[in-house]
């Protein structure tokens, strides 16, 4: 079914789902930054005051662009479960370079959650043929 | 503890602003032009960056984010219930995976 797809919609894709990591990983980041003792105002004043944060909108919107740009050259079906590849590339990174805890029980909970989006992928009608 | 539960409920809200916003834009859409429904979506999806915020300040992002799916099921079912489309049973079946997976993902 995939080899059909030009390479500009692989890249696309492997960009779609790099774009998302990195978009995760700078927005807790940038929120880490922030004192866990602050209050809900201090908190978004202190995430609007750091850089990273206007980062994590440029990237947010490349996204958004890249995405339009995807759907534009393949059908909804086969680009949304490789994209839910971010939910392990996300979790992934933030134990690699955020040093969180993933246990095998959430591992599991990840595998589950990709079937679903695999399922529900599948009944998708609304996307043309390209 | 107290802190992850604060943070799952703020990733339930977010979820449920997320799934408010899309069937929004939906509205809007079949309505034609900018209208109330787009701008309800775009505040929804504004309102929505703000929960998550809240969210990734109180538990790890490798939690948050998979529960993130849960907004494939809060859409099937508004759309269902507002929309009048017809969920699939293979879709209640990717839902149930869902609801699976993301308690895992939240008590694990």
């Amino acid at each position: 079914m995939s080899s059909h797809y030009r390479i500009d919609v692989w890249v696309g894709l492997g960009l779609a789902v790099a774009l998302d990591t990195a978009v995760q990983l700078s927005w807790k980041s940038t929120v880490s930054n922030v004192s866990t003792d602050a209050s809900p105002l201090e908190l978004v004043r202190g995430v609007l005051q750091q850089p990273l944060f206007y980062g994590t909108i440029a990237m947010f919107l490349m996204q958004f662009f890249n995405w339009m740009r995807v759907l534009s050259k393949a059908e909804l079906s086969f680009v949304q479960p490789i994209t839910a590849m971010s939910y392990v590339s996300v979790s992934a990174c933030s134990v690699w370079l955020l040093h969180e805890h993933i246990t095998v029980l959430q591992s599991i909970g990840i595998a589950l959650i990709l079937v679903g989006v695999f399922f529900i992928s599948q009944t998708s009608t609304m996307q043309k043929e390209i | 503890m107290a802190t992850k539960a604060l943070g799952l409920i703020f990733v339930l809200a977010a979820v449920i602003a997320e799934a408010f916003g899309q069937l929004s834009l939906k509205m809007g859409a079949t309505s034609g032009g900018i209208n109330r429904w787009v701008a309800a979506g775009i505040g929804l999806y504004t309102l929505e960056i703000v929960l998550w915020t809240f969210a990734l300040h109180e538990i790890d992002v490798s939690i948050a984010f998979p529960m993130s799916a849960l907004c494939f099921v809060a859409v099937a079912v508004l759309s269902h219930f507002y929309l009048k489309e017809n969920v699939t049973s293979k879709r209640w079946l990717g839902i149930v995976f869902i609801i699976l997976g993301t308690c895992m993902v939240g008590s694990g």
